[in-house]
Order: C-alpha cells, then sequence, then structure tokens
C-alpha cells in the first residue's frame, strides 16, 4: 500500500521535522502509525438491502484514509 | 454508500476502501466526468466551475448520482463520538428537510443581507457543508447557474467556499431544514471538543487534532 504522503527528500525530511516538533510528536505517531491501522477494521453491519438514504462523499488521493476513520466512526 | 473520487486517487487506494465498504459505489472522476459534462452543457457556468474546482462535484455529481430521495453528504475530516440522533431521526422522519452542520463563524461568499437583496432568500448564515443531511432536489441547477454567473459568489471570499455557498443558498431558498445543534455536532477552533458532542469536523488548522483527538479516543473502541 503506497502512502498517502510525497516523496521523501532532504527539504521533505527538514519540513517534516519542523512540522512534528510544533505539532508534537504524539500527534505524528497517531498520523504515520496508527491511522494506517484502520485498514484491518471491518464493518460491523450489513447494510439494508433497500435504503432509505444513502451516504456520499468526495475523496482524493490525500484524505482517503480520513474518509475510512470517518466512514468507520460513523458505522460504529 | 458512494464514494466520489476526485481523479487523484490511486486504484489502490481506491481498491482499500472497496475492501473496507464492500457494498460501496466508487466512482471515479473520469466516469463522473464524461456523464457531468453531457449533464452540464446547458450550465456552462456551473460547467466551467466543476471543471475548475474539484469541490464541485459534491454539489453537482452527489444529486446526479444519488438513487435516494435523501443523501448524507460527509467531508472526510468529520468524525462521530456518539449515536447521531438527529441523523437517524431525519431517516425516519421521511421529510424533505435538508440539515447542515453549523459553523462557528460566517464561511459562505455572499452576506445574508446581499442573498435577500439579490434573490428574496433568507439565507442561513452558518451553513457549513461538512456534514450535510441532503435532500438532492434543493440542487436547483438552473438556480446555481444564476448564482454563479452573477459573479459575486466566485470573486469574493475564499474559492473553498464557493460550493458551501450555493449549498447554503439553495437550501435556504427551499426554507425547509436548516443548522444541526452546535453543542452536538461540533465545527470549531477549539483545543479539544466539547463534552458529549456526537461529532466534530476537524476543519483548517485543527485539521492535527484528527489525529491528537480523534483517533487517539476513536482506536481504542474501533480497532482496539
Amino acid at each position: 500500500m503506497s502512502s498517502p504522503h510525497p516523496r521523501l527528500t532532504a527539504g521533505r525530511l527538514w519540513w517534516l521535522f519542523k512540522l512534528n516538533c510544533q505539532r508534537g510528536w504524539r500527534t505524528a505517531w497517531y498520523e504515520y502509525q496508527v491511522m494506517p491501522r484502520i485498514l484491518q477494521w471491518r464493518v460491523p453491519v450489513e447494510f439494508p438491502a433497500e435504503n432509505r438514504a444513502e451516504i456520499h462523499l468526495l475523496t482524493s488521493h490525500k484524505d482517503w484514509l480520513f474518509a475510512a476513520w470517518m466512514l468507520a466512526s460513523f458505522f460504529h | 454508500m458512494v464514494l466520489h473520487e476526485d481523479g487523484t486517487c490511486e486504484a489502490e487506494h481506491l481498491a482499500a476502501l472497496a475492501r473496507l465498504f464492500p457494498d460501496a459505489r466508487i466512482i471515479r472522476r473520469r466516469e463522473a466526468d464524461a456523464a457531468m459534462e453531457a449533464r452540464l452543457a446547458p450550465y456552462p457556468e456551473c460547467l466551467a466551475y466543476r471543471r475548475q474546482h474539484a469541490l464541485a462535484m459534491k454539489l453537482f455529481d452527489v444529486p446526479a448520482y444519488a438513487q435516494t430521495r435523501r443523501v448524507l453528504l460527509l467531508d472526510s475530516d468529520v468524525l462521530f463520538y456518539r449515536e447521531p440522533r438527529e441523523i437517524l431521526d431525519w431517516l425516519d422522519a421521511d421529510n424533505d428537510e435538508t440539515w447542515f452542520n453549523s459553523d462557528f463563524q460566517h464561511s459562505l461568499n455572499i452576506k445574508p443581507e446581499e442573498a435577500r437583496a439579490k434573490w428574496g432568500i433568507k439565507l442561513w448564515p452558518l451553513v457549513n457543508s461538512g456534514l450535510v443531511l441532503l435532500n438532492p432536489a434543493v440542487l436547483d441547477l438552473d438556480f446555481c447557474e444564476q448564482c454563479l454567473g452573477e459573479g459575486t459568489i466566485r470573486t469574493s471570499g475564499w474559492e473553498w467556499c464557493i460550493e458551501q455557498t450555493l449549498f447554503g443558498l439553495c437550501a435556504s431558498r427551499a426554507a425547509r431544514g436548516g443548522l444541526l445543534p452546535t453543542d452536538r455536532y461540533e465545527v470549531s477552533y477549539g483545543a479539544q471538543a466539547a463534552p458529549g458532542i456526537v461529532a466534530r469536523h476537524y476543519v483548517g488548522h485543527v485539521r492535527q487534532q484528527f489525529y491528537s483527538e480523534g483517533i487517539r479516543r476513536l482506536y481504542p473502541i474501533l480497532l482496539g
């Protein structure tokens, strides 16, 4: 599974170091280590064949993992 | 469930989402473009806006692909912490209302007094389109074309607010629904989510809290 983050260059590593110092390394831990684990989650309900409403969302390469967390939190 | 992809996702991202949500319909940008270019051909302003901004897909593609009378439209940076009773009640009520997250500041590209003067609309001022209980019928393409052609909402304010502004104008024009309670559905720059909230939309610079607050709270519940 490729990362949603761009390729690491020296400049990006320095930028990330500064960002993580600013926001805290715990936040970085949750982004890089914990966030991808949502791929192990399994939907706990079966959807009825006839739905009264649909869920729609717009997603991109930057936020598809966010979308997975959002939907998992909704269905749980 | 319908996932609209904005043209930037790789196949493996979508495959991962399909594994998590096997019932989801995934609509890729190139597939949607073919259909939407034809659908919006009579609406040049709408078509130009859709070509320019991916967010326009929320406004135009969602009603075009909806197969139900009501749609729950969600941004990916929303997280749920409790049962969304208001949403479930809306589903049960079987009405034609549209409800939005309530923002903590005015983030529309038009002021309420301008909306009233131009179109006679009593604009709901704090509309946030990150969480919408939507009656797709309110999104009137003729009216969107008129609003976009008028120019103000494209030239004043932020580009990312155009879609939100059109949602607000269209729904306020239909005048059925309103804003969800702020003590249950939070949009804020607060350092922490308020106690007892159902959902929080992690907008702007509090996006970092999606990780440090949201994932930290939800990980033990969802995956622990």
